[in-house]
């Protein structure tokens, strides 16, 4: 505590550092902190660590939610990975869902915060309502009125009728349910757009009038100075976005159901059918933990790759 | 200075500790005060009342699905058992079928279950079996027909007792049927007369609209088609699986033909149909003219148009089609400390004219004899139709077995091979492989 208060404080102003050190003094006692801390940390340890805890040991046992569980070992993960037709079929589902979703939603979100940068009269009034949707988003309601516009009857297919096009049922159609599903989840920008938008913020303008003088365009602008300058933000939200994604279930288990012929059974819905449906709270746990490797294993490759393409300005430009 | 720095933001600290946990503990103190005054009146009863405290301030849950109608009925009646027991408080927990027996198993793995449960026959067994249900032997059921309470029975305990009977029959839109002019369906038609007006009524419909809804992904159509056949039930004695492999075939062969001449709704149609929603159910909002319905579902559905349904039986083959079915269950949670008094609660409910003249028909027409026959003179139109409906479907209905114990959900995965086949994604031959291999691993686990 003490080193990262001094190193943070610019060394310049020599007056400060006796001050700042003695500021530090006043909380030296850890235990002052950690009662600070312990709302937080007893949520934690209760809420989130201990049941964390007991589903890796219910991930080897049998335990069925209404009786008490035996242990079986490596059974659950050996059947999922050798018997269960579920298991793949599932997991193509929601691998395809988030090669779509995570792109396209950071195109958008990107595109969106851009639109929002400019100086214009009441912009922030026009933030507001574009990221309103987002507060909403992963609601029960948004599932609902997504599932009737987009309806046999509904406002899309409605809109088409408009112009003699005849629509399909689209979520009740396999081909396009699952299509239907992603656009949600682009729609649903909200929360990458506002943190985009801080980014673009931070951007030193003379960077763009410098190059404007050396004759960039607005498209030279973008892919020189925006995309390398925005990067590592491009980085925290798609990470948060691929998180976000694998764990899709609300908007499968509201609108579609898993349905039609299991088109959207995204693996947490199959982990919700197996836990409290057929209360299999062992296998439901192994399924958890093995989404809980592969998103790891998703974002260690992200982290991997940034070293080639995510661009630290504060250790001198260089890509690290 | 920094001494008492140190020791404020330490004060400080703990008092953010304090209303941080006293906070969180809320929940707890509210949900138990209830009890904690009931104790505090309790010795003055207790000690008059060497019984164990028959009138002490007991209070109990109870769970429930079903409509408005329901639980407004369910409401109605829990207050006038109130004004006849004060000692009694309620508890209640209702909420539409959708997930409803999702809850019931976390509460019972948190050991919070309800007192009083509203069962369904699919999950009797499973249930029951695991020793979740309280033994009903002390319930009257003297006015009940005896094989109306043996369906409430496993092996040969008494875990649940049936609210009401309802028959299993078809629902049609009568002024469609006669603005197009044709010959109604009725009680004690045929395969051959459903297939007739299909066709019949198609032709006069045009390309938009169809005859029936397709519930072949329902099990229950299914069952009634093998019973129709002379096959039996689809479970045999022994609680395997007994669906007949030509029988099964022909049926989805048949079925594929009435969905491509477009008897039956499309696929798309038919998985976003709800059974009595005002606007997905397929009958309800014109789509199509027939569909399966329950005889106690009677009332909802005519309240949504007044006068417009006709009803009829299940179509006939060698033998009836249709059987009556417990429409669903009073059953009392094993965990419960108050058993003795949610028993004598459900004793009431079931047993007592009046509370049978508050809850009506809104769980099938009531088991106790003695209640029925006070009912009826005052059973509305819709009353009327449905308990006409029960009493036609009556006399050859065929026997109604509760799903064995571990096939509780065997119906929601049936209606997943039998998608594929409403998709064209498969052959009846291919589904019948597949479902056959679905039944072993049930079958396997059940054991």
């Amino acid at each position: 505590m003490n080193n990262t208060a001094v190193n943070s404080t610019p060394a310049g102003s020599l007056k400060d550092v006796p001050r700042v050190k003695k500021r530090a003094k006043r909380w030296e006692s850890p235990i002052a902190g950690y009662l600070f801390l312990s709302p937080w940390l007893i949520g934690f340890f209760l809420l989130t660590l201990g049941p964390m805890v007991m589903s890796i040991y219910y991930s080897f046992t049998d335990y069925s939610l209404l009786a008490a569980p035996n242990w079986v070992g490596l059974q659950n993960y050996k059947e999922i990975f050798t018997q269960d037709d579920v298991f793949p079929s599932s997991l193509r589902i929601t691998i395809n869902f988030v090669l779509f979703t995570v792109p396209l939603r950071l195109m958008f979100a990107l595109a969106i915060a851009m639109l929002l940068n400019r100086k214009i009269k009441g912009i922030s009034f026009y933030r507001t309502m574009v990221y309103f949707p987002s507060l909403i988003g992963t609601s029960i309601a948004v599932s609902i009125l997504w599932k009737n516009i987009f309806s046999r009857n509904g406002f899309i297919n409605d809109f088409l009728g408009l112009f003699g096009i005849k629509g399909p049922s689209w979520i009740a159609d396999p081909k396009y349910a699952l299509g239907t599903l992603i656009l949600l989840m682009v729609w649903q920008f909200g929360s990458s757009m506002i943190i985009f938008l801080a980014g673009l913020k931070q951007i030193p303008t003379d960077l763009y009038e410098a190059s404007s003088v050396d004759g960039a365009g607005k498209f030279r602008q973008f892919v020189s100075i925006t995309l390398p300058m925005l990067s590592p933000i491009i980085l925290f939200n798609s990470v948060q976005t691929l998180i976000n994604t694998f764990q899709m279930f609300t908007q499968a288990f509201v609108i579609t159901n898993g349905g039609p012929v299991k088109s959207t059974f995204v693996y947490v819905m199959y982990l919700y059918e197996e836990a409290f449906t057929k209360f299999h709270m062992g296998y439901a746990s192994a399924l958890a933990w093995i989404l809980l490797v592969l998103i790891g294993l998703f974002a260690a490759v992200l982290f991997g790759s940034s070293r080639f393409w995510v661009f630290y300005e504060n250790e001198g430009g260089k890509r690290s | 200075m920094r001494w008492f720095v140190k020791k404020s933001s330490f004060v400080i600290a703990l008092i953010v500790l304090a209303v941080g946990i006293s906070a969180c503990g809320n929940g707890g103190n509210n949900s138990a005060s209830p009890n904690n005054g009931g104790n505090a009146s309790a010795p003055e009863s207790s000690a008059t009342d060497g019984n164990a405290g028959a009138d002490a301030p007991v209070t109990l849950t109870i769970a429930w699905w079903g409509s408005q109608a329901r639980h407004d009925a369910t409401l109605k009646a829990l207050d006038q058992y109130k004004a006849l027991h004060p000692n009694v408080t309620f508890q209640t927990q209702f909420s539409g079928w959708d997930g409803y027996f999702d809850k019931l198993a976390v509460q019972y793995s948190a050991k919070k279950a309800p007192d009083i449960i509203q069962m369904d026959a699919a999950y009797i067994n499973d249930y029951a079996g695991r020793g979740l249900l309280g033994d009903l032997k002390d319930l009257n059921v003297s006015d009940i027909d005896p094989k109306t309470v043996d369906s409430g029975k496993v092996n040969d305990v008494l875990y649940a007792i049936p609210t009401g009977v309802a028959a299993l029959g078809m629902v049609y839109d009568k002024t469609v049927v006669e603005k197009l002019g044709l010959e109604a369906p009725d009680f004690g038609w045929t395969w051959d007369d459903f297939y007739a007006f299909g066709e019949a009524a198609k032709a006069k419909l045009g390309d938009d609209k169809y005859v029936y809804v397709d519930q072949s992904a329902d099990l229950v159509d299914y069952t009634a088609y093998q019973y129709s056949m002379g096959k039996g039930y689809i479970y045999d004695a022994d609680g395997n699986l007994s669906i007949d492999k030509d029988t099964w075939i022909n049926y989805m062969t048949k079925m594929g033909e009435l969905r491509d001449k477009g008897i039956l709704t499309p696929a798309d149609i038919t998985t976003t149909d709800k059974e009595l929603d005002p606007q997905q159910d397929s009958v309800i909002n014109g789509n199509a003219i027939a569909r399966h319905l329950f005889s106690n579902q009677v009332g909802s559905i005519d309240a949504l148009k007044p006068g417009a349904f006709g009803f009829a039986s299940m179509p006939y083959g060698s033998e009836a089609g249709g059987w009556l079915k417990p429409s669903m269950f009073w059953s009392v949670n094993a965990q419960s400390p108050h058993q003795a008094e949610a028993i004598k609660f459900i004793d009431w409910l079931i047993n007592d004219q009046e509370a049978g003249k508050t809850l009506g028909l809104t769980r099938g027409t009531p088991v106790s004899n003695k209640v029925l026959e006070a009912l009826t003179p005052t059973f509305s139109e819709a009353d009327q139709i449905s308990t006409d409906f029960l009493n036609k479907v009556t006399p050859d209905a065929q026997k109604f077995i509760n799903d064995p114990q571990g096939w509780g959900n065997f119906k929601n995965d049936y209606k997943t091979i039998v998608e594929e086949l409403q998709y064209k994604q498969s052959t009846p031959d291919k589904a019948y492989e597949k479902l056959m291999k679905l039944a072993e691993e049930y079958a396997a686990e059940a054991k």
